[in-house]
């Protein structure tokens, strides 16, 4: 497989001149599946969204702008909440909470599953043994109950929620990375990086790193889908933090403020519509860039197509 | 006129590329085979032969068309595309595939696969096709009860007779065999090559043989055709094709190949074939071409007969006969090789203290380890790769270590630069001892122990462009600033004959060739300025026109920069060419050491005489009888005594108690008890005799 180096975090971006290789790249894997761009595109506008929400956001979120759970209208779009507050406005505001933390979430997973996917693939032996147990061990905790009792122990915090996840998120990713980072490791230029007296931190940044990049970038996208679900079940949950507006903030209110009974589907529907798009959105651009960088997905030579018999032309056509 | 086996008329083979390019990759080749004839396809990679009889078997991929005739006995076969193929295909026409390991089913047992076709195509019922199983296998030499085993079980030799078998199955009038010994130790090689000779004698096939290995064709075909850019530019009787070539593709690409006869030239053919993207105009082969005059760029020239039974697409064979001439003497081009003067005394830069000294050097990888042993304890059985190996090179000297896969070559190699560690045993370098120093103490000495491997498709970052894979080396050790490592890069780069370094510079590996790749990878070796080179098979996996000089430009930086080389290879004939001394290696040990000419020449170890023996000549008028033994023992079981003993010609009872050590004394030296008596009378064991 030939790797691209991406702007993954922990990457030196060390070859300016394939830049132009890997930009080509994403485009094409875009184009060629119109399902990554819808993806792309609904991502984007929810970005958009979070950054300017202060000011497309039409009302307050912190006072009530109408009666208590009014329908939607022609001013209140999505209706109002309990208090009065204007469920769009919520809606626009919260998105800035919900994308920041799983975003900065996957980061720290990406970050932690990356490096450990390195060098357990890289040095391998007792390192690889004792890495690998402890993300076995990562994998099997049930996260639900104990980002509840970190969250619960440390305080609720936008830090802490984005650590607490982050911590209970990198097992797949290092598992992932280790396993590419052993075939690459098996690759000549590896080995030839070492007889060349390279440094392995050296070897493992300039010539390892580049070339599971791409896949550690599938990775942290995926992973961002699932940080989101965390972040928005923490909130419903209670343990998020009480004063920001989030996602999951307007459904527990909705939820504890007996939304249902009243039939205000508004408070609920819109908030669980946003989470769905956003990490629907991330699955499919994470899975494009998958199948785009491993050339094992790729069915197309699996075709059960004979090959063509042409006309005689030209030569053949006059000697016989 | 009798209606020859098969006729081929104006084939032409196109891939469809993504970005809607197509590769018109055979173009107008016609062939003619009669039953019970031999023609051998010979060319580099990417002239098209593979994709002719692939064609021929109706096997090309979806993105690939063909256009032309195929009849085969009077029938066409692909006039209907895919379905008249499958009929044909294995009952008519079979195939033996490159590549043993890949071409048989890993999950179904061996005679399965060889009853497949004989019931699909109902040329026998189930009792019949399993008895007549058991009678093929037993003619491609493998026991019969071979049919219930399962690949894995087999060695690769015992893998290609089984494909060989699987071929014969449908008792097809024509067979081809596609490259049927690349992959293949040079003793299997000789297996199979003689195992297709008694079969297609026997059974009266037309065989054709696709392969690069020109001494392959010379041993099996009476008859070649030469194939370049996707045309057939030669072709006629093999020995005419040798002796008397009418095309200078043909030419030059029998003097790319060295054999054993020691002291002639061999050199490569500078350039790279032609995109087949593009039409092409002219002769394809003009731009390489150094008799080339106007027309050839002009005028495509076409396949005409030139003597009574040799064809040739060359418009110098239109010429006066005097012009002609020069084909057979003309001057060859920069990247000559070395005269053989440069044999027999090494380069100016030597000196008699040796600059690397192994000492018994034994390399163990642990075989089956117990569910604790990555806490550090003992794994419980091993493999002894090298066992007690001792060797010495010194500066300026090029030392070739031969053996068949598994004989420790490799691991010795990997353990002069300490990429394996040593058992036991010793390794000196310029006087320090290398076994002895500490992961960062080695760090420097790396630099000067340089190795080059053997894929250079592989060795070369895939993202970093010239400057910075031959950079590398120098970034590594914090050698030089910015100026001083881009002078060095340079330099490097001129050293290996890619000039000028501004070409070269910003090209990524892929817009490389093989030779050229090869080439980047020497270079960064050479900008650490090392002072022991190791290759490792540095040109198995080129094509054969730019072996030649990748080999005399290894031999360059040795005898005349003084650098020592340690090559390892599997082909003598490489060796026997380019190197200073040999030593031959078997299950671990060195069985035999000494300077090119006494070992080639005069071998005294049995088994470098079989080794030599499987080698084929280039010249198809010599006709060696190999030596035939069996498949190489695996490491892990040694036998007792003398190694070799049990595939030996000449052991004695003594053979399996004694164990032969190396002689002690200096010069050429073998580790055979034998070998004093052997000695009189050599040409009783390597059999070879030369045909009128």
């Amino acid at each position: 497989m030939i790797g691209l180096p991406t702007s993954s975090p922990e990457v030196v971006s060390p070859a300016r001149e394939t830049r132009p290789n890997w930009l080509s790249r994403a485009v094409n894997a875009v184009r060629k599946r119109p399902s990554a761009a819808v993806g792309l595109f609904v991502i984007a506008a929810f970005v958009v969204l979070a950054v300017f929400a202060p000011w497309i956001s039409p009302y307050s979120t912190s006072s009530p702008t109408g009666p208590i759970y009014a329908a939607p209208s022609a001013s209140h779009w999505l209706g109002t909440n309990s208090l009065g507050i204007d469920e769009l406005s919520l809606l626009i505001v919260g998105s800035r909470i919900s994308l920041l933390v799983g975003s900065c979430a996957a980061v720290v997973a990406g970050l932690i599953g990356g490096t450990v996917g390195l060098v357990s693939g890289y040095f391998g032996g007792a390192v690889d043994v004792v890495l690998m147990r402890t993300t076995d061990f990562f994998i099997v905790i049930p996260p639900i109950p104990l980002m509840i009792v970190i969250a619960a122990v440390w305080g609720p915090s936008l830090g802490h929620i984005i650590l607490v996840i982050g911590l209970l998120l990198w097992a797949t990713t290092a598992r992932v990375i280790r396993a590419q980072t052993k075939s690459v490791r098996q690759r000549g230029f590896v080995k030839r990086a070492e007889t060349l007296g390279e440094r392995s931190a050296r070897t493992i940044v300039r010539h390892v790193l580049p070339q599971v990049a791409p896949l550690l970038l599938a990775n942290v996208i995926l992973t961002v889908a699932l940080s989101i679900f965390y972040e928005t079940a923490l909130d419903f949950l209670g343990i998020g933090d009480p004063t920001a507006v989030s996602w999951g903030t307007i459904i527990q209110n909705a939820f504890l403020e007996t939304a249902t009974s009243n039939g205000a589907w508004w408070a609920i529907v819109p908030a669980g519509l946003a989470i769905a798009l956003v990490i629907i959105s991330c699955y499919l651009v994470g899975q494009a860039l998958e199948d785009a960088l491993n050339p094992r997905l790729s069915g197309g030579y699996l075709l059960v197509r004979p090959w063509k018999l042409r006309p005689l032309t030209g030569r053949e056509a006059e000697d016989l | 006129m009798s209606q020859p086996l098969l006729r081929v008329r104006g084939l032409n083979v196109w891939y469809e590329l993504r970005g809607r390019t197509e590769v018109h990759a055979v173009r107008d080749v016609d062939l003619d085979l009669d039953e019970g004839e031999r023609v051998g396809l010979v060319g580099e990679s990417g002239s098209g032969k593979t994709s002719v009889i692939m064609a021929l078997m109706g096997l090309l991929p979806s993105t690939g068309s063909l256009s032309g005739e195929v009849l085969l006995s009077g029938e066409r076969t692909l006039e209907r595309g895919e379905r008249s193929a499958r009929a044909s295909r294995w009952r008519h026409t079979a195939m033996v595939f490159q590549g043993a390991m890949n071409a048989l089913n890993p999950v179904k047992t061996v005679g399965w696969q060889i009853i497949e076709p004989m019931l699909v195509h109902g040329v026998a019922d189930k009792g019949q096709a399993t008895r007549r199983t058991h009678e093929l296998l037993e003619r491609v030499g493998l026991p019969g009860a071979t049919a219930r085993r399962y690949p894995h079980e087999l060695s690769g030799g015992m893998r290609q007779r089984a494909c060989v078998a699987m071929a014969l199955a449908c008792r097809p009038k024509v067979l081809l065999a596609d490259e049927p010994t690349t992959a293949l130790d040079v003793v299997i090689q000789a297996q199979i090559i003689e195992l297709l000779d008694d079969v297609a004698s026997e059974l009266g096939m037309g065989v054709i043989v696709v392969t690069h290995d020109l001494p392959v064709v010379a041993r099996l075909c009476p008859r070649a055709a030469v194939m370049y850019a996707g045309e057939v530019v030669e072709s006629g009787p093999t020995d005419a094709l040798f002796h008397s070539p009418r095309h200078p593709y043909t030419k030059r690409l029998f003097e790319a190949v060295p054999d054993l006869s020691l002291g002639e030239e061999v050199s490569s053919i500078p350039g790279s074939p032609p995109q087949l993207d593009r039409p092409i105009v002219g002769c394809s082969f003009a731009p390489r071409c150094d008799l080339g005059f106007e027309r050839c760029t002009v005028e495509r020239p076409r396949l005409r007969l030139v003597t009574p039974d040799q064809l040739a697409a060359c418009h110098l064979n239109e010429m006066p006969s005097e012009q002609v001439a020069p084909a057979s003497s003309h001057e060859l081009g920069p990247q000559q090789s070395e005269p053989d003067a440069a044999h027999a005394t090494c380069g100016p830069a030597t000196r008699r203290d040796p600059l690397l000294r192994l000492s018994e050097i034994q390399v163990k990888y642990a075989l089956r380890r117990g569910p604790w042993d990555w806490l550090g304890r003992r794994p419980r059985e091993y493999v002894r790769a090298v066992d007690g190996v001792s060797l010495e090179v010194r500066r300026g000297e090029m030392l070739a270590l031969i053996g068949e896969s598994g004989c420790g070559k490799t691991s010795t190699a990997q353990a002069i630069l300490r990429l394996v560690e040593p058992a036991s045993g010793t390794v000196e370098f310029d006087g320090a001892e290398v076994t002895r120093l500490t992961r960062r103490a080695l760090r420097p000495l790396r630099r000067r122990v340089q190795m080059i491997y053997q894929d250079p498709y592989d060795s070369l970052d895939p993202r970093l462009n010239v400057r910075g894979i031959v950079e590398d080396g120098l970034v590594a050790n914090r050698l030089g600033d910015r100026s001083e490592r881009n002078v060095r890069v340079r330099r490097a780069l001129e050293r290996v004959e890619l000039s000028p370094p501004e070409r070269y510079l910003e090209r990524l590996p892929h817009e490389l060739s093989g030779g050229q790749r090869q080439r980047v990878a020497i270079a960064s070796a050479l900008v650490l300025e090392p002072e022991l080179l190791v290759a490792d098979e540095p040109v198995s996996m080129l094509d054969v026109s730019v072996r030649a000089g990748i080999l005399s430009l290894l031999s360059r930086l040795c005898h005349e920069d003084g650098t020592a080389v340690v090559m390892i290879t599997h082909d003598l004939s490489t060796a026997a060419h380019f190197a200073d001394r040999v030593a031959v290696m078997y299950l671990g040990r060195v069985v035999e050491i000494g300077t090119v000419r006494e070992v080639i020449r005069a071998p005294r170890h049995p088994y470098t005489k079989v080794l030599l023996s499987a080698v084929p000549d280039r010249d198809p008028c010599v006709r060696a009888r190999p030596i035939l033994l069996g498949e190489a023992p695996s490491a892990a079981m040694i036998p007792s005594g003398c190694r070799f003993h049990p595939r030996c010609p000449m052991a004695e009872p003594t053979c399996s108690e004694l164990d032969p050590q190396l002689e002690p004394a200096k010069g050429h030296r073998v580790a055979c008890t034998l070998a004093p008596r052997l000695q009189t009378a050599p040409a009783a064991v390597t059999g070879a005799e030369v045909a009128p």
